[in-house]
């Protein structure tokens, strides 16, 4: 993959990475915070409708019970006022009866029918009695005196429709708007038989105050509570005092109690009955006809309690069913009467504003949902498109980027493959601050160094070539010194010679020579110089110059070695030395002369088998000046032949580091001796090479064969 | 090859271990020449020597100049046969100290 893709991946993968960690934490938060604010918004709509539920109720209730009290509290007070105003009449007739000397006699009169629609104080009487009687007449002036009371209280209380006293006597006064219609059909004021009714009745039974319960004024029929207090004269009861208040007034306090919108009021008596109620359907309604039930005998189990509760004169509310309608009903008692006033509310009804509310709480909370998914998925839209923007405004940046890291690289690329062959100008001229620029300048320091080491490399090997160069002339300079030109002698049928010389180097230190000194003297020299290339090669060439430039001028081989050695020790600084081994044949006579100068033994042969020629050694050429060299004799038969060699062959080493050594060469030359001079070299040579392998070729090898015919 | 060199009253031993040939003969050389800067009576051991080339006969050649021109002496010991087999052929033996 290319370091701009991998770049480019590298950065769009971090930077997706970035993008997608970022939108998961949003969306994640986002949906966290809706789940929080919808479950806020469930908990504050149930707790708001709880809260709202439970105080209404409890403030429904309160209200309930206090209506019921007040209204219980103001029907009271009506009723004491009324029980209050006939006490009054009461006390006051007591206290004729008790004072009735201090009373002068004072009859009230019969009704007047013209009276009518003015309060009038008017005497009626029962059937049995005697008006006529003294003691009657006495008993009536007496309590006739009760008028001024009567009339007063009558006035200033609006709600009386009458006021009386009735004695034992059957004697009746009373006050009232109505005496016209105290007549009868024939014109004569109509008895009134006060023992006969109902509140005169009780309270003569009880001997103390005394309501009746609803009942119709005996003149209007409307409907009236009549309250009676006993007198007394002394111990003994003398009659009754009453008034009738006509109800028409409570009525109304009933039926304007405002029990919210949708409650209403009703008055129970202790007998369970409806008096009023302000309602016509529901529970607790008056019947049609006025005839209620006693409303005790519901089969509703609650409204039982309740109503029971109401009877006993308790106070409270109560939670009741009735028609699969929820209400609440309050009770107080009216405890002059010992009534109970009752107010009742539909539950539902009163509720439903609650209801209302935890539904608009309801709905607002599905409208903030709604609201906040439409929201999240605005944001999530946003979002995809910022991120599809940003992803690509990314991948642009990513690709910019990497081209941005890749281009330098790309240039620095260029460059470098325009380093080729002989180019090696490396240039960088771009500015990138990086680590472009520092490899840029590491090629560019590397380029430099190597145009200098080739530089170098040039010079050297041009040096080396012209050195080597040099060294093939002196080479070829060597090789031409040495005569190689075979048969050399070829006028001369008495003797045959064959030399070789392969330098280990370019230039060797080996040298061989031979030449007639005159017609029957034949010089043959072999020697090998004390080290290798140029210095040896001309150490050599002064050798073999000086050897046979002495031994031409016909000197001793003794006179020609002390000679030459003397001479090259002179300058000697280098140590240098040779090892040499001359021989000068007679050719007429076979007689062989011989020197050795330090150098190896040399081979004869006799009867076809070569030989060792023992020859002490002498110390070699240019070593100690002055040195005494003794030559020695031998002799050469015909068909006999001379080899002469130089220690390469014999310590020629094989990969094994054995040496060739003498035995070896000694038997290759027996073994080959029937050969031809070149050919049995070739196969000397060819043994030679046989044993070294691929061994480096150490030394110089020479080899140099006279044949002696 | 190594040289090891040990001092015996005003005598220089050098101690030779392998092959004395045109790569090393150059170290028996300087060894010899500094040797020689230090005393006048070198000896050099060739106990565990068993060649000795042509150029390493030339250190030997140098080292016996050095001793001559000083007025000092080198003494080879120990000279094993194949060397000494070079050292007579070669006509060193007749002009260096072998004990």
């Amino acid at each position: 993959m290319k370091l701009g893709k991998k770049i480019f991946l590298t950065c769009a993968g971090m930077m997706l990475l970035g993008v997608a960690s970022v939108g998961t934490v949003a969306g994640g938060g986002m949906l966290l915070m809706r789940e929080i604010v919808v479950e806020e918004n469930k908990q504050l709509g149930l707790t708001a409708g709880e809260i709202s539920s439970g105080s209404m109720t409890a403030q429904i209730q309160n209200n309930l019970q206090s209506m019921a009290d007040e209204r219980a509290d103001e029907a009271n007070d009506t009723f004491l006022g009324l029980q209050c105003l006939v006490q009054i009449m009461a006390d006051e007739t007591t206290c004729l009866y008790e004072n009735e000397e201090d009373y002068a006699p004072h009859y009230v009169p019969e009704p007047v029918r013209e009276n009518a629609g003015e309060i009038s104080v008017q005497m009626l009487h029962s059937t049995d009695t005697d008006m006529e009687d003294p003691e009657i007449i006495r008993e009536a002036s007496l309590v006739g005196n009760i008028d001024d009371t009567l009339y007063s209280i009558h006035k200033n209380a609006p709600n009386i429709a009458a006021n009386y006293i009735a004695t034992k006597s059957g004697i009746t006064i009373l006050a009232d708007r109505i005496p016209d219609q105290k007549f009868g059909e024939d014109g004569e004021v109509m008895p009134f038989e006060a023992s006969q009714r109902p509140w005169y009745q009780g309270s003569m039974e009880t001997q103390d105050v005394y309501f009746t319960d609803v009942v119709q004024d005996a003149h209007t029929g409307v409907d009236a509570v009549m309250c009676a207090v006993p007198f007394y004269k002394g111990e003994e009861c003398m009659g009754v005092a009453g008034a009738g208040m006509y109800l028409s007034d409570l009525k109304d306090v009933v039926l304007e109690a405002n029990v919210g919108k949708e409650g209403y009021a009703c008055i129970i008596n202790r007998d369970g009955r409806i008096l009023f109620s302000s309602s016509d359907q529901g529970i607790l309604t008056m019947e049609e006809d006025g005839d209620t039930p006693d409303v005790r005998t519901t089969t509703d189990g609650e409204l039982k309690r309740a109503l029971e509760a109401a009877c006993e004169g308790k106070r409270g509310v109560s939670p009741v069913t009735f028609r699969d309608d929820n209400y609440y009903v309050a009770y107080s008692p009216i405890e002059t009467m010992g009534w109970s006033f009752i107010t009742v509310i539909n539950k539902d009804k009163v509720l439903s504003p609650t209801v209302r509310i935890c539904e608009a709480i309801d709905e607002t909370e599905q409208q903030i949902t709604e609201g906040i998914d439409i929201y999240i998925v605005g944001i999530f839209v946003i979002f995809c498109i910022m991120g599809f923007i940003i992803f690509f405004l990314l991948l642009f940046v990513a690709g910019w980027l990497s081209g941005r890291v890749v281009k330098p690289i790309k240039r620095l690329t260029k460059c470098v493959k325009e380093i080729e062959g002989d180019h090696l100008a490396f240039k960088w001229e771009y500015k990138t601050h990086d680590e472009t620029s520092i490899l840029a300048e590491a090629f560019m320091q590397m380029t430099d160094k190597m145009r200098q080491y080739i530089d170098h490399i040039t010079k050297i090997t041009a040096e080396k070539e012209r050195i080597g160069a040099e060294l093939d002339v002196a080479a070829k300079i060597q090789e031409d010194m040495l005569p190689k030109i075979f048969p050399p002698f070829p006028e001369r049928s008495e003797f045959d010679i064959y030399a070789t010389m392969d330098p280990a180097k370019e230039v060797g230190g080996d040298f061989y020579d031979f030449f007639l000194i005159d017609e029957d003297h034949l010089g043959i020299v072999i020697a090998d110089v004390s080290s290798k290339g140029v210095p040896a090669a001309l150490f050599m060439m002064i050798s073999k110059t000086l050897i046979k430039n002495h031994a031409m001028d016909g000197e001793s081989l003794n006179d020609v070695f002390y000679t030459v050695n003397n001479q090259l020790c002179e300058g000697n600084e280098e140590g240098m030395f040779v090892t040499a081994w001359m021989a000068v044949l007679t050719i007429s006579t076979g007689q062989l002369e011989y020197i050795n100068a330090g150098h190896n033994p040399q081979l004869m042969s006799t009867d076809g088998k070569f030989d060792w020629i023992v020859a002490e050694p002498e110390f070699v050429l240019a070593g100690i000046e002055g040195i005494r060299y003794k030559s020695r004799v031998g002799q050469i038969r015909h068909g006999e032949r001379l080899f002469l060699y130089t220690d390469g062959l014999s310590e020629a080493q094989n990969a094994a580091g054995e040496l060739y050594g003498e035995e070896r060469l000694l038997e290759s030359l027996n073994r080959h001796f029937s050969l031809p001079l070149k050919e049995m070299m070739q196969a000397v040579r060819a043994d030679i090479d046989a044993f070294v392998g691929d061994a480096e070729q150490f030394d110089d090898m020479t080899m140099i064969v006279l044949e002696y015919r | 090859m190594n040289i090891a060199e040990t001092r015996t009253e005003g005598k220089i031993q050098l101690t030779i271990e392998g092959r004395i040939d045109t790569t090393t003969c150059a170290q028996l050389q300087s060894a010899i020449l500094i040797a020689f800067q230090k005393t006048n009576s070198l000896i050099l051991d060739f106990q565990r020597v068993d060649y000795i080339s042509s150029a390493g006969l030339r250190a030997l050649l140098i080292g016996q100049k050095t001793a001559s021109s000083k007025g000092g002496s080198m003494h080879l010991i120990h000279v094993q046969e194949p060397v000494m087999q070079v050292l007579r052929m070669s006509g060193f033996s007749g002009i260096l100290n072998i004990n």
